[in-house]
């Protein structure tokens, strides 16, 4: 008995050695040019017009570890179609501007941006340090993002549009499914220009879990996870099932390492799987 | 006394409570009215109702209507001249910085040149009610996180009521709340402690 708790103590001693010693690097963006950084924007609607838009910039490439935080004045600002430099009023200013706070943002949120989001889920919470909530976005906006320096150049135009809307028609939601048998999952409407992730992930009390995955490059709104995807033999689990509609946006050119920008409609459905 | 001095502090701290972080003028607007009053209000009541030219200042508080912007502190500089029973002032005010209570570096300023007429009724040989009745040209400027945004102009009528307190000298102490209707889109409601002095 001794043994064994000496050994998990080795165990979580060495886990959190090698954790803190592969922590992604952050370097100030005084020190990065446009030109050396990479951008990754993710547009994400989870219904009833609430969008979160988050951002992270890293210097170098997709794959680089080292994250650029922002400073000095530079920012990244999130527009609703129109750009925050476009963005004019000349008569009753305080309604203007008060209707503008709407649809510009800049990105300086925490996690207090996802206060009052009832339905995210923890794989969406995305770990990205630059983040903004729009309550007001529908179907067929542009989100423009644009990074403002002050010592390098800018890229302001980086922009998505927001998918179409649609809802999981199978499975519903507390539907008991056998694992057993194939499991459709349809939804509608249908995007044919977008793409499409959908994810099962299941969770039993056993402790057991389990995933299975499939990408759509073209939205065709059914897919079928096949009979005994999922192994568990006895026990009664959860069934998570994510849909997630995506369009590619377009990224400023002058970002040098590249970038992406992607705009989702994100759904799911929770169910119970039986053997 | 003691409860007219409470009343009073009560009221000054509402007047000065955008004056967040300037304590300076809020400072020497208050020791100018304690002095006047200290050197001035026990022969106040031997001095006849002046009449003439006369300038003053005030500093106060104004809210606006539209609830998503702050209080913000605001200046008047003050000249007209003084008749038995009204008076005929312009004004150039600086009604203040508005911000929006949910997004950083984003306001709109308000300033503008009020000419207007002031009926006033003379309580005792050093108190007066005045009542204020006149049209503002104002002009508004506005940024959007740190961005101008835009500007505006227009003329508005403006109206409000005051107490007037008869010092020493030709110095008088008022106390004014005045409303400037439809100023780009909201109404601004002014709250102010003044201090004016009469050529004489």
């Amino acid at each position: 008995m001794y043994f064994t708790n000496c050994k998990m103590l080795c165990t979580l001693v060495a886990v959190v050695v090698m954790l803190a010693g592969c922590g992604d690097d952050v370097v100030g963006s005084k020190a990065v040019a446009t030109s050396e950084m990479y951008a990754d924007f993710n547009v994400r609607s989870f219904g009833e017009n609430i969008v979160l838009v988050t951002a992270d910039i890293k210097k170098g490439g997709s794959s680089s570890d080292t994250h650029v935080d922002l400073e000095g004045g530079d920012r990244l600002v999130v527009s609703l179609n129109l750009p925050l430099d476009a963005a004019s009023g000349s008569a009753d200013l305080f309604d203007q501007v008060d209707a503008a706070t709407a649809a510009h943002k800049v990105m300086d949120g925490g996690p207090e941006v996802e206060a009052g989001i009832p339905f995210l889920l923890p794989s969406i919470t995305i770990a990205a340090p630059y983040r903004a909530r729009f309550d007001t976005a529908k179907v067929g906006d542009t989100f423009i993002v644009a990074l403002e320096r002050t010592d390098y150049q800018s890229a302001p135009n980086s922009s998505a549009l927001l998918p179409e809307g649609f809802v999981i028609n199978t499975p519903v939601s507390g539907e008991q499914i056998s694992r057993g048998a194939g499991l459709v999952i349809s939804w509608s409407p249908v995007q044919a220009s977008a793409s499409v992730d959908v994810k099962g992930a299941i969770a039993c009390r056993t402790g057991t879990t389990g995933s299975w995955a499939q990408t759509l490059a073209s939205d065709t709104g059914t897919v079928i996870v096949p009979a005994g995807t999922f192994t568990e033999p006895s026990a009664a689990c959860d069934l998570l099932v994510t849909v997630d509609r995506t369009l590619q946006g377009s990224i400023d050119p002058n970002y040098g390492g590249g970038g992406k920008i992607l705009a989702h409609q994100s759904r799911f459905v929770t169910v119970k799987s039986i053997p | 006394m003691g409860l007219v001095g409470a009343a009073c502090h009560s009221l000054i701290n509402s007047i000065f409570s955008p004056f967040k972080f300037k304590r300076v003028p809020r400072f020497i607007l208050l020791c100018a009215v304690g002095w006047t009053a200290s050197v001035g209000y026990s022969a106040a009541a031997e001095d006849a109702p002046l009449v003439g030219w006369y300038i003053g200042v005030s500093a106060g508080g104004t809210t606006p209507k539209s609830t998503n912007f702050a209080n913000a502190q605001s200046w008047n500089y003050d000249a007209g001249y003084r008749f038995e029973n009204f008076s005929s002032e312009l004004t150039y005010s600086y009604l203040g910085r508005f911000r929006h209570n949910n997004a950083a570096a984003t306001d709109v300023r308000v300033w503008g040149v009020t000419l207007a007429v002031l009926p006033r009724f003379e309580v005792n040989s050093w108190l007066a009610l005045e009542g204020l009745l006149g049209m503002q040209r104002w002009r508004a400027d506005s940024q959007l996180l740190g961005k101008h945004f835009g500007r505006d102009e227009g003329s508005s009528a403006t109206f409000g009521a005051g107490v007037l307190c008869q010092i020493k000298g030709g110095v008088a102490v008022n106390l004014r709340w005045q409303r400037y209707n439809n100023i780009s889109g909201t109404d601004l409601s002014r709250s102010a402690l003044g201090i004016q002095y009469v050529f004489h």
